[in-house]
């Protein structure tokens, strides 16, 4: 009996040893190379951040890729969006396996810098049917590092443009604008559809503060939030400074609620447009959906307004890449190259109507033949992004990024934005003092 | 009496033993070393000597505000959280019927999820439409900027932090109150002693084990504040919410500077454990644990 109740704890602890060891370990896929044509065949893990779109699009993409190839398994992970990058980057260092996975453009210079991203250049060049120069080269670029190598392939991307609400420029008797607009019409429109005060005030324009939202205004002025080698700040400069002084006075005006009233009023952005509070909002085409239900008021979408240096707007890039860790690269590369293939980007546009296709050719073909059912805010949506393929842009790489904007940037511009710095070069000044840029080291 | 032998102890400790090695003993020691290395999850960890508390002295620009902000919302959650305990604990140290359902009222913000309790008063708190600026308006009184003011954004997280915890003190000071012995009260009363004379020369010396316990555990507390800071106004507006742990949160989990975050922590820890300490030492002797 006394032996006996020794064996109890034994066990549990051994099982408890066991069970920590057990998970994690896994086989390498196993490759077998058919004579006259190199077969792939094995398994791999692709990851994705579980959003309304990806959760139902990627198992139905493995359908077609399944039936194309059948001797290569691929096994979709499903990932929450929140702590969705950090899930992958622990994954990689347990060393869990992990091939393909995606992510977001403030992580495309950390994952280069800490050779998280396998180089992609031999694949591409191996492979003349994918067609690479297809791809909008400033997309392309920011995938780079400065040798010209590439690390991982866009996703469909994004775009910041006006939504504007019809009725509300009806009633005021304005013309809509359209994608020439320049930044005094833009200007002029807002104070004449702000009306009304307290909690029935209704707002011409909502400035956001993201700075996605307002590092447009500062780039069409011919500035930058640091230069283009990631080197220095350069806010504190001319350019940036007027610009951030013109944004600013969309709230100074009030033709725009303050980042404080509008928390203040505990809506989103989305909200406030939808609500009829606000005329004009700048947003990217994620809210196309949203803006869908719409049913109060017609609404249309304009390319952000010329300023004095020309066009800007905000590139919103997303990728796909290839672990470095990864045990056969060449089977990864099967996977990713049929979620970046003209046919999936289409199959994206037209079924969900909000990414942008990075391969030129592919929007060019949905605006040229668009499907008799297909959404004409959709459509409206890839006109807009293929013009900004020109002139968008996002900030220069650096691999600090999310420190910098986190804890320089974000909350100083924020009290500027709330009035709490009385010039746009004071806030500048402060922001440039203390930021230290690091760019990619290669 | 026989003794269990030792053998049949450590058995039943051995499960429970592991456990606290493998997810507490195990994950110190790594971060303490982790506090002089640099490690951002993707690359091999570095050792780094004390750079880590370098740059967090002398070059973060957020680092001190941060630990002074922290400072403010103790200094006010600490003083505001015991009286409120103890007026709760005076107030329910009655035998009237039904007075049991009332402690439960009390105590159950206490249960309650943080995170839930900062969701529900982030929505009390807001500006246009939250119950308590609407409650004002009833009263004829301005309507205030609760979370989106520099000003008042620290007081209201203190605000629903005592409303939260105020439960947990009055049960201790109940208990307390309860081991006051009546002959106490009732000789005093013959002396002449009214209830003001009893409260401050009985009540309140007699509680000071009471008082030490929710100073030195508010304290450790107030210093570690995080959850309602992160579910109501991540820092905002501006800087005005920063406070040392959210720093730290955000160094870990959004930039991946693990070293630096370990450091931040051991600083903390440092921190809290003198201010204990000094509790202990000067206050520690004065605290009658025995009544008669």
């Amino acid at each position: 009996m006394k032996k006996l109740m020794l064996l109890v704890p034994i066990v549990i602890v051994m099982s408890l040893l066991l069970s920590a060891c057990g998970a994690g370990s896994q086989q390498p896929p196993a490759t077998e190379e058919v004579a006259a044509e190199t077969k792939k065949s094995g398994s791999i893990v692709y990851s994705f951040p579980a959003d309304a779109v990806q959760t139902i699009m990627r198992p139905e993409q493995l359908e077609v890729f399944a039936a194309a190839n059948p001797e290569i398994e691929v096994e979709l992970l499903a990932v929450p969006e929140e702590g969705y990058d950090e899930k992958n980057i622990s994954m990689i260092a347990a060393g869990d396996k992990l091939d393909v996975f995606g992510s977001g453009d403030v992580f495309v210079a950390p994952f280069i810098e800490n050779g998280i991203a396998y180089k992609l250049t031999d694949l591409i060049a191996n492979d003349p049917g994918f067609k690479i120069e297809d791809f909008a080269p400033a997309i392309l670029d920011y995938f780079k590092d400065s040798k010209g190598d590439i690390y991982m392939l866009p996703g469909a991307y994004d775009v910041q443009r006006i939504y504007y609400n019809k009725n509300l420029f009806d009633a005021a008797g304005i013309a809509y604008p359209e994608d020439d607009w320049t930044w005094d019409e833009f200007k002029s429109i807002a104070e004449a559809l702000t009306k009304g005060d307290g909690v029935e005030k209704e707002f011409g324009f909502l400035a956001d503060t993201p700075w996605y939202v307002f590092m447009p205004y500062v780039w069409a002025n011919g500035g930058n939030l640091w230069s283009e080698d990631g080197t220095k700040c350069v806010l504190n400069q001319k350019e940036a400074v007027e610009a951030l002084d013109w944004y600013a006075d969309f709230m100074r005006k009030g033709y725009s609620p303050s980042p404080s009233q509008l928390s203040g009023m505990g809506m989103s952005v989305g909200d406030m447009f939808t609500t009829g509070k606000v005329a004009m909002v700048s947003s990217g085409g994620w809210d196309i959906p949203y803006f869908n239900e719409i049913t109060s008021f017609e609404w249309g979408q304009v390319a952000l307004p010329a300023g004095p240096n020309g066009r800007a707007t905000t590139l919103h890039l997303a990728m796909n890449l290839i672990s470095a860790k990864t045990q056969d690269p060449e089977l990864a590369w099967e996977w990713l190259r049929f979620i970046a293939s003209s046919d999936m980007y289409k199959y994206e546009a037209l079924k969900y109507g909000q990414g942008v296709p990075p391969r030129m050719s592919t929007t060019e073909e949905i605006l040229a033949k668009p499907p008799a059912d297909a959404d004409p805010q959709s459509l409206r949506n890839f006109e807009i992004g293929l013009q900004s393929a020109e002139f968008g842009r996002t900030l220069p790489k650096i691999v600090n990024f999310s420190e910098i904007m986190d804890n320089i940037v974000g909350p100083n511009m924020d009290l500027f934005w709330n009035g709490e710095f009385a010039t746009a070069q004071e806030v500048a000044d402060l922001i440039c003092s203390q930021m230290v840029p690091q760019p990619l080291s290669h | 009496m026989r003794r269990t032998p030792i053998k049949y102890v450590l058995i039943f400790l051995v499960p429970s033993l592991i456990g606290f090695l493998l997810f507490n003993i195990i994950p110190i020691l790594s971060s303490f070393g982790l506090a002089f290395s640099e490690w951002n999850l993707m690359t091999p960890i570095r050792f780094a000597g004390l750079n880590n508390f370098k740059v967090m002295f002398f070059q973060d620009p957020i680092f001190w505000p941060s630990l002074g902000r922290t400072l403010k919302y103790t200094s006010l959650s600490i003083p505001l959280g015991i009286v409120t305990s103890l007026v709760l604990a005076l107030a329910m140290n009655r035998p009237l019927k039904g007075i049991s359902i009332f402690r439960v009222i009390y105590f159950i913000p206490y249960v309650s999820s943080m995170i839930a309790v900062s969701m529900m008063w982030k929505w009390l708190y807001n500006d246009q439409f939250g119950l308590i600026n609407t409650f004002l308006s009833y009263l004829g009184l301005p309507a205030q900027n609760w979370l989106t003011s520099a000003r008042m954004v620290i007081p209201s997280l203190v605000l629903m932090d005592v409303w939260k915890n105020a439960g947990f003190g009055m049960l201790i000071y109940l208990t307390a109150l309860q081991g006051i012995p009546e002959q106490l009260y009732e000789a005093a009363k013959v002396d002449g002693a009214n209830s003001f004379d009893s409260f401050f020369k009985i009540t309140l010396p007699l509680l000071g084990p009471a008082h030490f316990y929710m100073l030195v555990t508010g304290l450790i507390g107030a210093f570690q504040v995080f959850d309602s800071v992160y579910t109501m106004t991540r820092g905002g507006p501006g800087f005005a919410s920063r406070v040392y742990a959210y720093n730290l949160y955000q160094a870990a989990f959004r930039e991946f500077r693990m070293g630096y975050a370990s450091a931040m922590a051991w600083f903390l820890f440092l921190i809290i454990f003198v201010v204990t300490l000094l509790q202990f030492k000067k206050l520690g002797g004065k605290v009658q644990y025995d009544v008669i």
